[in-house]
């Protein structure tokens, strides 16, 4: 598999250097313990199989046959203050390659998670991402990303069923070598054009604009038309009474039925 | 308690707190982690400005915060 890898590769420095493990509990946790240790700008942890994969706020990652599984550090241009910008640089490229592969059906779901939306208004989840910022020696975002390449989760946690799905088969080391192009060429942007651009483009590709949704926070769920993003990124709501909230973490999802 | 002095330690953003890593009594050293945030699916550590004892954990797991909420105490 890494040979694969290795032999698609077309970037300057993501993915040059590379760990791979047949089995591993996280890559996220590795790539963060190698981070800490000093590992280079693009160094990349990537995994057969996980048997801990981590989720946002210690859920699981769900992960089998087929799935990608990778983590990659990224360390140009990141400081503590403006990090969070790199969670929607990595949604942007992980949308490129879905998009490229799928067509035009793929959005992004607040924060970085990719969609398909289907033609009946549902919306299943095919690839997330979850980041981790190690301030020390130096701050690294390390970007850790898992597709559903062929692995359906809804298999094994039929509690996710209408919400997840697989994509189709492919390999796993050219699928990762395109995202990794991919993500190189949008951090390149995000530095060069800056987080306003990074903005603008997350803003057009942004599901459930303009639709009832359940938002879920850690104070309680909030039910309301989602009404776009912030100039910070942050998603705004108008709930049932017609006031506008600003969220900075939650959970989105259509709204169901009354 | 001559030259003693106690350091607020505040979330740097708004999210929530995702996991607590040191309670008070523990004696931390500059750059130990005390809280990790979330926000926008970026985990973000909140770090020991200074050495010293923490006297109070202000925040539990899983609850939101505001960018400026103290969330640690050290003395």
């Amino acid at each position: 598999m890494k040979a694969a890898l290795l032999q698609a590769l077309r970037t300057r420095h993501l993915g040059r250097e590379c760990w791979f493990f047949d089995t591993l509990e996280s890559t996220q946790t590795t790539a963060a313990d190698y981070a800490t240790k000093g590992a280079a700008h693009g160094a990349l942890v990537w995994a057969r199989v996980q048997t801990a994969g981590r989720g946002r706020m210690g859920r699981t990652w769900l992960s089998g046959d087929g799935s990608l599984c990778a983590s990659v550090i990224l360390r140009d241009g990141v400081d503590a203050g403006s990090a969070f910008q790199w969670s929607f640089v990595a949604g942007l490229a992980l949308h490129d390659v879905i998009t490229a592969r799928i067509g035009p059906g793929a959005k992004l779901k607040w924060p970085n998670d990719v969609l398909i939306v289907e033609a009946s208004g549902g919306a299943r989840k095919v690839a997330g991402i979850l980041c981790t910022l190690e301030l020390q020696p130096h701050p690294a975002v390390i970007v850790g990303v898992g597709v559903n390449l062929g692995f359906d989760p809804v298999a094994h946690d039929p509690t996710l069923a209408g919400r997840a799905a697989p994509l189709p088969r492919e390999d796993a080391g050219a699928w990762l070598a395109e995202l990794l192009l991919q993500l190189e060429r949008r951090a390149d942007e995000h530095l060069r054009l800056g987080a306003l651009h990074t903005l603008a483009e997350t803003r057009a590709r942004l599901a459930f604009v303009g639709e009832i949704a359940s938002v879920k926070t850690a104070a309680g769920e909030l039910r309301g038309r989602v009404l776009g993003l912030n100039d910070a990124f942050e998603l705004r709501v108008e709930d049932e009474a017609g006031r506008a909230q600003t969220i900075a973490a939650a959970d989105v999802w259509p709204a169901a039925a009354p | 308690m001559k030259g003693a002095t106690v350091e607020e330690v505040k979330a740097h953003i708004t999210g929530t707190v995702w996991k607590i890593e040191k309670k008070a009594g523990d004696s931390v050293s500059e750059g130990d982690v005390l809280v990790i945030l979330e926000s926008m699916k970026m985990e973000m550590p909140i770090e020991a400005p200074c050495s010293g004892k923490v006297t109070k954990v202000l925040v539990s797991e899983a609850q939101p915060v505001n960018e400026g909420d103290v969330v640690v105490v050290i003395d």
